[in-house]
């Protein structure tokens, strides 16, 4: 028998019992659809973190720390010498100093950063036009950009209140960050009532920060840094910068490392979302060989007939597997139709709202069209199986029931 | 399987030899076909005569080569049918043999044309080609018409005669029938019978067909009588014709005591 003719009689047969075998493969078809649907939402989400952390600017950005060692501190001496490393553009240093911050007799603890100018630039925080952390003369007082977290601890309801006043900082020196300190038996050291200026307030609404210049801070009793950024002009040159930095004693990180570290987070996340998807398709498997064997057993007057008529048992087989992989593959396709559409239709409604709002839109949802062929690939593998599981009765069906009376 | 391609008959095409068929159902024996031989040409119109449970349709089925006789050989064309592997048999039947059921076995998803043309695409015919064929088999019954249409939508008697079409339309040595023609009146079973005597005689195409109605004896050049699965000795068509009565009125006793026994339980 030609094989497009036993196709053919195939698609018959799908066509005339479509309804019993849609109600019958409902089940794979809502697995299938759970499945696109959630591994895309797996893969947005990926995407969305990756493209948050992943760019230019933080890939040529190597964050440089100390570890608190004993052996290797970041000094003026050692961040020279890293600023002397060919292919690194800059070193910005940067210094974290527990303090208070004060305003018309208010105070709170605060966290008091000391940073390069270039510092803000280079950790893409955008100042406002025309601002920049550059130390004053000694008898004015100190720029400082605080927080929006910070200026909402005096007013909450207008903290713009506090841009162009006066304020004043005191920080504590720690055996990290001084060299006195460390030398001697002295835990600590607060310089006390350094005036400031308020010159910028930053949209970083999570921690209270105060940002002063990092040249103030070596001039009033810091000798050693906490951390530095090393701007690197080549990409290609991180891994041999970062070995030459770690050959020092300093510790790096790049958001390579975070990207990895999504990517193995996503990863997880994607295979729990198939594990979840993929019982729902097991139980749609067992009700579509169900369906296929219950096809097969309520034409075993026909199938008898057409063997007693001369269909061979190969015939029979290959008319049950094509059967059962044009229901598998009809059902997979059905399955990843409606999970792509679900999808599109959530992205559309994800955009619409972030335009209404002014907010950047990434969609939420992405299905890598590998995701797609796979699925494919493997509805047909599964189709296979499910006609040759139900072929076995089949080709043993008797061919005298055909012709009984 | 060279032998079975070629279209060169052979004055016998089918022997029967000792054919014996038992049934074991539980710990009941039922022997079905016992010790039957005969022959069969390319130019026999053959009737089985007997009652419904005489086992005709066993030793149609026996012939045809889809149940295993327990003792004795079908030959066909001297060689065994039996020792060929199923699909062989599978192979011989849709190339020369047709077969015409009780029922009409329609495939009701298919065109009637498609129906008949079945055994043509289970040879391997192209669609069209087969298609062609089909066309002109019911053309040759007058039915080429209805072509397009459901079988079931198609009126009983044209119904036969597609079956008849379907049987034919490979161009086979022998059609088997088994009681095709029962539930037809005496009219319409005559004109049926009619058409398979001219296939008969022009085509040269052999028939064995096993029935329990005496008014078609005339059609047959040869005929059997089994009872019990034995072939029973009779010599005349006069005492095969009162022997057919006595089964017939046998069976209409048995099936009526039946039904009271029925009405008697359910009471």
């Amino acid at each position: 028998m030609k094989k497009n003719i036993l196709f053919k009689i195939s698609l018959l047969n799908i066509y005339s019992e479509l309804w019993r075998i849609i109600m019958g493969v409902i089940g794979i078809i809502i697995g299938i659809t759970s499945l696109v649907f959630l591994v895309s939402l797996g893969y947005g989400l990926d995407r969305i973190v990756t493209k948050q952390i992943n760019n230019e600017r933080a890939n040529k950005l190597i964050l440089v720390n100390s570890n608190n060692s004993t052996m290797v501190k970041l000094t003026q001496e050692t961040i020279t010498k890293m600023a002397s490393i060919m292919g690194i553009v800059r070193v910005n240093q940067s210094v974290d100093l527990p303090g208070k911050f004060s305003w018309k007799g208010s105070s709170v603890e605060v966290a008091v950063r000391g940073v390069s100018p270039d510092y803000f630039s280079d950790s893409g925080i955008v100042l406002p036009e025309g601002v920049e952390l550059m130390e004053a003369s000694a008898d004015e007082a100190q720029p400082v950009l605080i927080t929006s977290s910070l200026a909402q601890l005096f007013d909450k309801q207008t903290p713009k209140n506090l841009l162009g006043q006066e304020i004043f900082i005191d920080y504590t020196l720690t055996k990290a960050t001084s060299k006195d300190l460390y030398e001697s038996d002295i835990d600590k050291r607060i310089i006390e009532g350094k005036k400031f200026r308020v010159i910028a307030i930053l949209n970083q609404g999570l921690f209270a920060y105060a940002y002063i210049p990092h040249s103030f801070v070596l001039r009033n009793g810091v000798d050693y840094d906490t951390s530095a950024q090393v701007i690197i002009s080549n990409i290609n040159e991180l891994e041999e910068i970062r070995a030459k930095i770690e050959a020092e004693g300093f510790s790096t990180e790049n958001v390579i490392d975070y990207i990895n570290e999504v990517h193995n987070f996503f990863g997880i996340l994607r295979i729990v979302l198939v594990l979840i998807s993929f019982i729902t398709v097991i139980v749609g498997i067992i009700a579509l060989l169900n369906t296929t064997e219950s096809l097969s057993v309520g034409r075993r007057k026909e199938i008898g007939w057409l063997k007693s008529i001369g269909m061979s048992k190969l015939e029979v087989r290959f008319l049950l597997i094509t059967e059962g992989m044009l229901i598998s593959f009809t059902s997979a396709s059905i399955g990843i139709i409606l999970g792509l559409f679900l999808c599109t239709i959530l992205n559309i409604i994800i955009k619409i709202i972030a335009n209404q709002h002014h907010y950047s839109y990434m969609p939420l949802f992405y299905t890598p069209v590998m995701l797609v062929i796979m699925l494919i690939v493997i509805s047909l593998i599964f189709g296979i199986v499910i006609g040759f599981y139900s072929s076995r009765k089949g080709i043993k069906i008797d061919p005298k029931l055909g012709v009984e009376k | 399987m060279d032998d079975f391609t070629s279209n060169s008959v052979a004055e016998f095409l089918i022997e029967a030899v000792g054919i014996t068929k038992v049934y074991k159902h539980f710990n009941n024996m039922h022997t079905a076909c016992s010790d039957i031989s005969f022959k069969i040409s390319s130019d026999d119109f053959i009737i089985i005569f007997g009652s419904g449970s005489s086992g005709k349709t066993t030793l149609l089925s026996i012939i045809y080569g889809i149940e295993k006789p327990d003792i004795g050989e079908v030959l066909l064309k001297g060689e065994p049918l039996y020792e060929f592997s199923e699909d062989e048999r599978s192979f011989i039947r849709a190339r020369k043999f047709g077969f015409i059921p009780h029922g009409f076995n329609w495939i009701d998803r298919f065109t009637l044309l498609d129906n008949v043309a079945l055994p043509l695409f289970i040879i391997g015919h192209k669609e069209q080609e087969a298609r062609q064929i089909a066309y002109e088999t019911l053309r040759y019954f007058g039915i080429e018409r209805q072509y397009q249409l459901k079988p079931n939508a198609v009126k009983f008697f044209d119904q036969q005669l597609a079956s008849l079409a379907r049987a034919i339309v490979n161009q086979p040595w022998i059609i088997f029938a088994d009681e095709p023609y029962k539930n037809l009146d005496d009219d319409s079973a005559n004109k049926i019978f009619s058409y398979l005597k001219k296939i008969n005689e022009e085509k040269k195409i052999a028939v064995v067909v096993s029935t329990s109605q005496p008014e078609l004896l005339k059609y047959s050049n040869k005929w059997l009588f089994i009872d019990k699965g034995r072939i029973e000795n009779i010599k005349t068509n006069k005492n095969l014709l009162k022997r057919l009565k006595e089964v017939i009125i046998f069976v209409e006793k048995e099936e009526e005591a039946l039904k009271k026994s029925e009405k008697k339980y359910s009471i």
